[in-house]
C-alpha cells in the first residue's frame, strides 16, 4: 500500500531557495523547447547554386584523389612484394595519368549519381543529382553526365549566370543539383 | 282451484282439461272392468271346467252359458285390446294434465318429512359410490369464472379486518426464502428492468460529490497497476505520435555532426549571395528558382 491519506494534501516543504514547490509542480512545467528548425526546409528540392556545387566537386576530387593515390600505393606495393630486388616507384606519363584519373572519376561518378544519387561531395554538403521531374538517372544517363562533367568541367560556371541554376551539363541532358 | 293451483289458467282451458280428465278416468275405469271382467270370465269358465261350483246352476242353463260364452269370447278379445290401446293413449296424457295442474314439489314439501328420509340415507355409502371426477369434469368451470363478478366480491371483503387476523410474521417465519430465491429467475428479471431510466432517475452528481475521491486514491496500490499497463508499448505510441525520427531528422540532418550542417548552410547563404551579385550585375528582377525540378509532390 502507498502511504496514508495524509500525505495527499501535504505540500512539500520549501527547497532551499524557501519558495515552496506547488502541488503539482508538473502544472507550471515549461513548455517543451520545439526543435531546432534548419533552413534546409526552405531551400530543399531548389537548384544548388554554384559555391555548394564547387565544393562538392572540390571534395569529390580529393575522394578520387585520395583513391588514386591509394590505387598507386597498392600497385607500387604489388610490385614490391614481386620484385623487391628491382623495386622502384611506377613513373607512369601524363596522359596516363589524365586517363585513370578521368576513368577513375567516370566510375565514380556514374556509380554514385545512379545509385544513391550523390556523391561523397554531395552527401557532405546536402545535394542529390536528380532528373527531370526529381527522379533517379538511369545508368547511361549519368554515365553521359560524368563524361560530360569530366571532359568540360567549365561547364559548371554557367551556373553563375543561369536563371535557373543550371551547368552546361544540366541543360543538355535535362538534370539538376537540388539541396537535399 | 287450492292453494297448490297453477295461477294464471284461462277457464275454457280448465273445462277442456276437466273434461279430458273425466273421459281419460272413465276409460281407466271402463279398462279396468273389461279387465276385472275377463278375468272373472277366465276364472269362470276354469270352474265350469271343474266339476265343483257348476253344479250349482241349473243342468239346461249349463249349455247355454256355456254356448254364449264361447260365442263372445272374439268380441270380449276385441274390445279388450281397444280398451287397452285407448287406454295406453289417454292415460299418460291424463297423468301429465293432472301433474302440470299440481305443485308437486310443494306436495311433497308439505306431505313429505324430507328430514325423516335424509336420516334414513346413509350419506357416506351415497359418497363413496359418488365419482367426483366425472362430476368435476361436467363442471364448466371457466363459464361458473366467467359469470362471477370479482369486482363486487372484492367490494364486499373487508380486507383491513382480514389483514388483522392474518399473523404475517407466523406466515414469514414459515417460509423457505432461500429455496424462494433459488426459484427465482433473477436474469429475467433483470432483463425487464428498464436500466437506462433507473439511471436517469439516479444523480450521480449528487452520489460522486459525497465520495471522497482523495481518500479512495490515497488508498490505492498502484505498484501492480503500474505493473500490469503495458509502460513499453505506451512508449511506443508517445514515440510514434511525436515522430521522433522526423525531431531527429530535423535535428540533425542526414549527418550528425553540427560542422556538416553549419558546412551546409554557409554553403546555401553563399549560394544566395553569388545569385544575389550575378543577379544584380545582369539587372535580373525576379531572381531564380522559378522551376524547381526537385521539389516533391
Amino acid at each position: 500500500m502507498t502511504s496514508p491519506e495524509s500525505d495527499v494534501d501535504v505540500v512539500r516543504p520549501p527547497a532551499e531557495t524557501g519558495v515552496p514547490e506547488p502541488r503539482y509542480p508538473w502544472h507550471s512545467a515549461p513548455p517543451p523547447v520545439p526543435a531546432a528548425v534548419s533552413g534546409r526546409d526552405a531551400v530543399r528540392g531548389q537548384r544548388a547554386g554554384f559555391v555548394t556545387r564547387a565544393l562538392a566537386n572540390a571534395a569529390d576530387a580529393c575522394v578520387v584523389l585520395v583513391a588514386l593515390g591509394l590505387g598507386y600505393a597498392g600497385v607500387a606495393g604489388f610490385r614490391f612484394l614481386l620484385h623487391p630486388a628491382s623495386f622502384h616507384f611506377p613513373a607512369p606519363g601524363f596522359p596516363a595519368l589524365l586517363l585513370i584519373g578521368s576513368l577513375g572519376l567516370a566510375a565514380y561518378f556514374t556509380a554514385t549519381w545512379a545509385i544513391p544519387q550523390r556523391t561523397y561531395g554531395d552527401q557532405l554538403m546536402g545535394l542529390r543529382v536528380v532528373g527531370r521531374r526529381g527522379t533517379r538517372l538511369h545508368w547511361s544517363h549519368a554515365a553521359l553526365r560524368a563524361i560530360l562533367c569530366i571532359v568540360f568541367p567549365l561547364g559548371l560556371l554557367w551556373i553563375v549566370v543561369s536563371p535557373h541554376n543550371r551547368s552546361v551539363q544540366d541543360v543538355l541532358l535535362r538534370t539538376a543539383v537540388v539541396y537535399d | 282451484m287450492n292453494q297448490f293451483a297453477r295461477p294464471g289458467i284461462h277457464a275454457v282451458g280448465d273445462t277442456a282439461d276437466a273434461a279430458y280428465a273425466v273421459a281419460a278416468v272413465s276409460v281407466a275405469l271402463a279398462r279396468l272392468a273389461v279387465e276385472t271382467a275377463f278375468r272373472a270370465s277366465r276364472m269362470a269358465a276354469a270352474t265350469m271346467a271343474a266339476p265343483s261350483p257348476a253344479r250349482s246352476l241349473p243342468r239346461v242353463l249349463r249349455p247355454a252359458l256355456g254356448w254364449g260364452w264361447r260365442a263372445t269370447a272374439g268380441a270380449r278379445e276385441v274390445a279388450l285390446r281397444r280398451v287397452n290401446a285407448l287406454a295406453d293413449v289417454l292415460l299418460p296424457r291424463t297423468v301429465a294434465a293432472v301433474l302440470a295442474k299440481l305443485d308437486v314439489a310443494g306436495l311433497v314439501l308439505r306431505y313429505v318429512d324430507l328430514n325423516r328420509i335424509a336420516g334414513g340415507l346413509d350419506v357416506d355409502e351415497v359418497a363413496a359410490r359418488l365419482d367426483v371426477a366425472r362430476v368435476i369434469d361436467r363442471v364448466d368451470i371457466d363459464a361458473i369464472a366467467a359469470g362471477l363478478d370479482l369486482n363486487a366480491l372484492v367490494e364486499k371483503v373487508d380486507i383491513a379486518r382480514v389483514i388483522d387476523r392474518v399473523d404475517l410474521d407466523d406466515i414469514v417465519g414459515r417460509v423457505d426464502i432461500a429455496r424462494v430465491i433459488d426459484r427465482v429467475d433473477l436474469d429475467e428479471i433483470v432483463g425487464r428492468v428498464d436500466i437506462a431510466r433507473v439511471i436517469d432517475r439516479v444523480d450521480l452528481d449528487e452520489i460522486v460529490g459525497r465520495v471522497d475521491v482523495d481518500r479512495i486514491a490515497a488508498r490505492l496500490d498502484l505498484d501492480p497497476v503500474i505493473a500490469r499497463a503495458d509502460i513499453a508499448g505506451i512508449a511506443r505510441y508517445v514515440i510514434a505520435e511525436i515522430d521522433l525520427p522526423e525531431v531527429i531528422r530535423m535535428s540533425t540532418g542526414s549527418l550528425t555532426t553540427e560542422m556538416v550542417r553549419g558546412v551546409r548552410d554557409q554553403g546555401v547563404d553563399a549560394d544566395r549571395a553569388v545569385e544575389r551579385v550575378v543577379d544584380r550585375l545582369l539587372l535580373r528582377r525576379h531572381g531564380r528558382h522559378d522551376d524547381e525540378p526537385g521539389h516533391r509532390p
